[in-house]
Order: structure tokens, then sequence, then C-alpha cells
């Protein structure tokens, strides 16, 4: 290994890391400046209740229309951003505990679970560019941002066996710029997700909406 | 591009409006489209510009270019823009009042929790502010406060509609005993009416009647 890939490896990462820290504090004080609007009406339901369901809709694809009907845009986001977590996981793994990925087969897996989430990446990138309904949307950080993820896992694809220098300086230089550029990106939809989730569970579980009642549908 | 009166007076209010919530959900969407089809318009028309990620951007883009700092330093790069011009405030009073029936059923599909209809209240309840609502909604809401219901009928006219449709409930089901009754006490049923119907559809009140004088569900038991 040499000199720069080490220094690239641990000083940089981080010092991107308490970059991307330091800016997601700032950006949650920032939020939470914000005046969160109270409830005005008497509580027909429960709030706890609502919130706990809430937080669980992501794990339960059956609870909204969207992922039940459409089972493969809900497998889709699965794959993605488990490659992603494992993605994440293995820029600790690599130079902190690089004897956890010796095993060949562990490799394997490894590169099978990133090479999913870039194939689901490529197809959400193509639906992007491909679709009216999705173009109209689109924003450059949302090209930009899917385009550099699948950069990125693709990266890491080549960079998990660590033995390759150069696939190893393009992941951990892509990591470097992801730190950096993520906080100021739609990729930090995951800082604010617990709470608008949080919210909104409150919200409804305060109408009684939240948690959704299942009804047997009878056949007419 | 000069700033309108009116455009100025939608960016300064729209700021002060802006609470913890309604931030929340200007900043997590991330264009994903799960909730396209959870939108009636965008199903019924196929028009991409009736996506509520779509409709949402429109007020979002207030928010990114006035509030969200990453707008403020790359305005393009996330869509942010202002309103300059009184032609684009008719075009986001077009969306907010003409394109949600703030069903939430948007937010109901969205992983992220994106409170739709919060940005559509919010920002209907900031055209309304500076005076911009359209002129129908003025109307109806001037009704319901002075009148009591947001087509203006008024009880002499509403008692009136019933008598007649009660002597065509009459004629039509050949039983001269047949009436719409009002304000019968110890019913099992009350039926709640729209006053639009009484105004520009009573032959759906009548309709209804019908329905209600075959169910039986006419006498006092």
């Amino acid at each position: 290994m040499s000199e720069f890939l080490r220094f690239l490896e641990n000083e940089v990462q981080i010092f991107a890391l308490t970059f991307m820290a330091v800016v997601y504090l700032i950006r949650l004080r920032w939020i939470l400046k914000f005046t969160a609007a109270k409830e005005r009406t008497p509580s027909r339901g429960d709030e706890t209740a609502g919130i706990m369901y809430s937080y669980m809709t992501l794990a339960m694809p059956w609870s909204m229309e969207s992922t039940s009907k459409r089972w493969i845009k809900y497998a889709e986001f699965v794959i993605f951003h488990i490659g992603i977590a494992v993605t994440i996981t293995a820029t600790f793994i690599i130079p902190y505990a690089p004897a956890l990925i010796n095993s060949p087969i562990t490799v394997m897996v490894i590169q099978a679970v990133i090479a999913a989430a870039f194939i689901v990446g490529v197809m959400r990138l193509f639906r992007r560019f491909a679709r009216p309904e999705m173009r109209v949307i689109s924003s450059i950080d949302d090209y930009f941002s899917l385009f550099l993820l699948d950069f990125y896992l693709l990266s890491a694809f080549f960079g998990v066996p660590n033995n390759n220098e150069w696939a190893l300086i393009a992941f951990f230089g892509l990591t470097t710029f992801f730190l950096i550029y993520v906080p100021f990106s739609k990729i930090s939809h995951y800082l604010y997700f617990p709470f608008t989730r949080y919210y909104i569970g409150k919200h409804l579980g305060h109408r009684g909406v939240y948690p959704k009642k299942l009804y047997k549908q009878h056949k007419i | 591009m000069v700033q309108s009166e009116n455009a100025k007076r939608v960016v300064e209010t729209f700021k002060k409006k802006v609470n913890r919530q309604a931030a929340l959900s200007f900043s997590v969407c991330v264009h994903c489209g799960m909730c396209n089809e959870a939108c009636h318009y965008f199903v019924a028309t196929g028009d991409p510009k009736m996506t509520p990620a779509y409709k949402a951007d429109q007020i979002r883009k207030l928010f990114k270019y006035h509030i969200d700092w990453t707008g403020r330093v790359f305005p393009q790069w996330v869509g942010a823009r202002t309103i300059t011009t009184d032609e684009e405030l008719e075009a986001l009073r077009d969306v907010v009042f003409g394109s949600c029936t703030m069903c939430r059923r948007c937010t109901f599909n969205c992983p992220m929790g994106v409170d739709k209809a919060l940005m559509m209240r919010m920002t209907r309840s900031l055209l309304t502010q500076i005076g911009y609502a359209p002129q129908g909604v003025k109307d109806v809401s001037k009704d319901q406060w002075e009148i009591g219901n947001q087509m203006g009928v008024g009880k002499e006219d509403y008692i009136e509609t019933l008598e007649w449709l009660s002597e065509e409930l009459q004629k039509e089901v050949g039983d001269k005993s047949a009436e719409i009754p009002l304000d019968r006490k110890n019913c099992n049923v009350v039926y709640a009416i729209n006053p639009r119907e009484v105004k520009y559809a009573p032959l759906s009140l009548l309709a209804a009647a019908k329905i209600f004088y075959v169910a039986g569900l006419d006498d006092d038991e």
C-alpha cells in the first residue's frame, strides 16, 4: 500500500467525516429553529401509536399502495439501500478491520450485493431519464446524485477485494467526495426522514388515521 | 427582472409561514415518484405536471430559493426559483387551488412522509392572506361566513326547494303522502346534504329521497 492510499484511507476520511458531521449538526440546528406547529383539535386517536406506525411503514410494504401494488419497486428500494449500507461499511472495514474480508467467499457475497444495488441504481437512472413524469420532477441534483451513487457502487465493487491500489484510490477518493457533497445534496434525506415520519405519524395518530385499520374487502 | 409587488408580498409572507413540519416536508423529498399514481389528477390526465411531486415543487422552489441555504448558493442545482411576476403567481394559484383536493393519498404513499397537503394548505392560506385566492373561493367563503353555507342558499330557498321536490317525489312514486322530511326529531337516519345540490343539482336530492322512500327510511322508527 502506498503512503498516498494510507493517507486517503485514514486522515482524509476522518477529515471528511468530521466535515460531514459538522455540516449535519448545522443543518439539524437550522431545521430545529423552525417552530413546530401544534395540534389545535381534540385528539381522536393515539399519537404515540401513530408515530410508531409511521416509523414502521417502510418495513411494512403492504401498508402503502405504492409498495404493495408495485412490489418490484419496493424490492428495488431494499436492494439499493442495502447495497449502499454495505458499501459504507466497507469504507470502515478496509482500513480498520481488513481481516473480516479475507475470505474470497465473503468478498464475492459483498460484491454480489453491491452489483445488485448498482443494477437497481442504473434502472432508476434510466427511469428518471426515460419517463416524462420523472423528468419533470428531476433537478440536476437528482440526476447527479444518482449517477454519482452508481459510480460509487461500481468503484466499491472493484475496491472491496482490497488488492488493487487504483481501485482503492478511486473508491476512497469517491468516498471523500461523497462525505463532503452529501450534506448539500438530496442524499441527505436520511437526516430529515426520521423527523418527517415522526411528525406525520404524530399528526395522523392524533386524528386517529394512523395506525391504519385493515378492513376485509367483501366481494359484491 | 424586477419583482412585482404581489410577488414580493408572497415571498415575505411565505418566509413567515414556514413551520418545522413544512420545512421538513420541503427538505426531505427525493423525487422518487412513488406518489405519482396516488394522485387522481395524474391518473385521470396522465399529465406529468399533475404529479404530486411536481405540484409540491412549485412551492418548494420558493423554500429552496429563499430559505434553504443550498438553494441560495446553487439555485439551479437544486431547482430553486423565486416568483417575480403576477403571471407566475397566477400559475401557482392554479396549482394549489385547482389541482389538489388535499386528500393526502400522496402522503400515505410517500416513503419519506412528505406532507404535500400541508404545503398546499399553507400556500392556499398565504395566497388568500394577500388577496390572491380565486374569486370563486372568495365568494363561497364569504357566503359560508355570512349565510352559513358555501352556496349562499337561504333557509327559505331551501324549504321551497324541498317542497317542490316533495311534489315531484309524490308524482314519481305515486304516493301523495310521500315527502322529504326536514328537521324531523327522533329519526334513525340523518341525511346531510351538500348545499350545492340544492342550488345546482336538486334532482340528486330527489334521487336520494326516492331511495329513502323505497327503503322505508321515511318512517320514524
